[in-house]
């Protein structure tokens, strides 16, 4: 099995297993590091296709780069989001516990 | 790689960092300046002394080496981010020159304001003048760096107003 083989399908993996617990999980941060390991999958696929031994793709590795600080900002934001939604639920609690 | 060949990437790249900080703060969350605690715990503090100064050196040589080797701006920003996220844990106030706006802003403004200046002496946009190019570049790393480190910092750092609108 070829390098770049081996790590595509590694990548493809990680990107089912990633998509397979958000789709079981239903607690927030869990789902969100589920979306995390599907980027991770799918960074891992673009640069085992820019492997070659003497000179590798530079192209998908400056995509990748680029991936992985957009995908950092994504979190940022999501656990923004996180943190507003669980403001919400508790005083939706404290509004349906009895006084 | 990022900097001549994808530049437009890079620089919408680093919009997005700072549309993340806009979008944040939408949410409601804030930043608010805290009091220096008067002891911070003597391991907390020799933590800091001894790693602080080491990240700023490791992220200046990262954005300095960054022109021929892995590394550059977006590396040293990162970097110095998590001195300033141990700063913070260590509740130093240091960090409060890192909470203005402008330094945020000063990443996406120097590279757009470059990428017009390159338009006007060259005739295509992000084209910089080839003689010239590495100091465009070095100055466009150097203020996108400080503004990476403010940013992913105050991602961290960013807190629930206490009036949060529901």
């Amino acid at each position: 099995m070829s390098v770049t083989l081996f790590y595509e399908c590694l990548g493809a993996a990680l990107l089912a297993i990633g998509l397979a617990g958000f789709a079981t999980r239903s607690a927030a941060l869990q789902r969100l590091l589920a979306v995390n390991v599907v980027g991770i999958g799918v960074f891992m696929w673009l640069v085992a296709t820019a492997y070659d031994p003497v000179a590798p793709d530079a192209v998908p590795h400056a995509l990748v780069l680029t991936g992985i600080v957009v995908a950092v900002s994504a979190n940022g934001f999501a656990l923004a989001l996180l943190v507003r939604l669980a403001r919400r639920e508790a005083e939706a609690d404290d509004e349906a516990s009895p006084r | 790689m990022l900097l001549n060949f994808r530049s437009f990437d890079t620089l919408l790249e680093i919009g997005v960092l700072f549309l993340t900080l806009v979008a944040v703060r939408a949410l409601g969350l804030v930043w608010p300046v805290r009091r220096l605690r008067p002891a911070p715990s003597p391991m907390l503090a020799g933590l800091v002394r001894l790693v602080v100064p080491l990240a700023v050196v490791a992220g200046a040589y990262l954005l300095w080496a960054g022109a021929t080797a892995p590394g550059g701006a977006f590396q040293a920003g990162a970097v110095w981010a998590g001195a300033l996220v141990l700063l913070r844990l260590a509740d130093s106030p240091l960090v409060r020159a890192f909470h203005r706006n402008g330094l945020a802003a000063a990443g996406v403004g120097v590279f757009a304001a470059a990428a017009l200046a390159a338009y006007v002496l060259t005739g295509t946009l992000l084209m910089y003048p080839r003689s010239t190019a590495g100091i465009w570049i070095l100055v466009i790393e150097v203020a996108a760096a400080f503004s990476i480190a403010a940013i992913l910092y105050r991602l961290f750092a960013a807190e629930p107003n206490a009036e949060m609108p529901r």
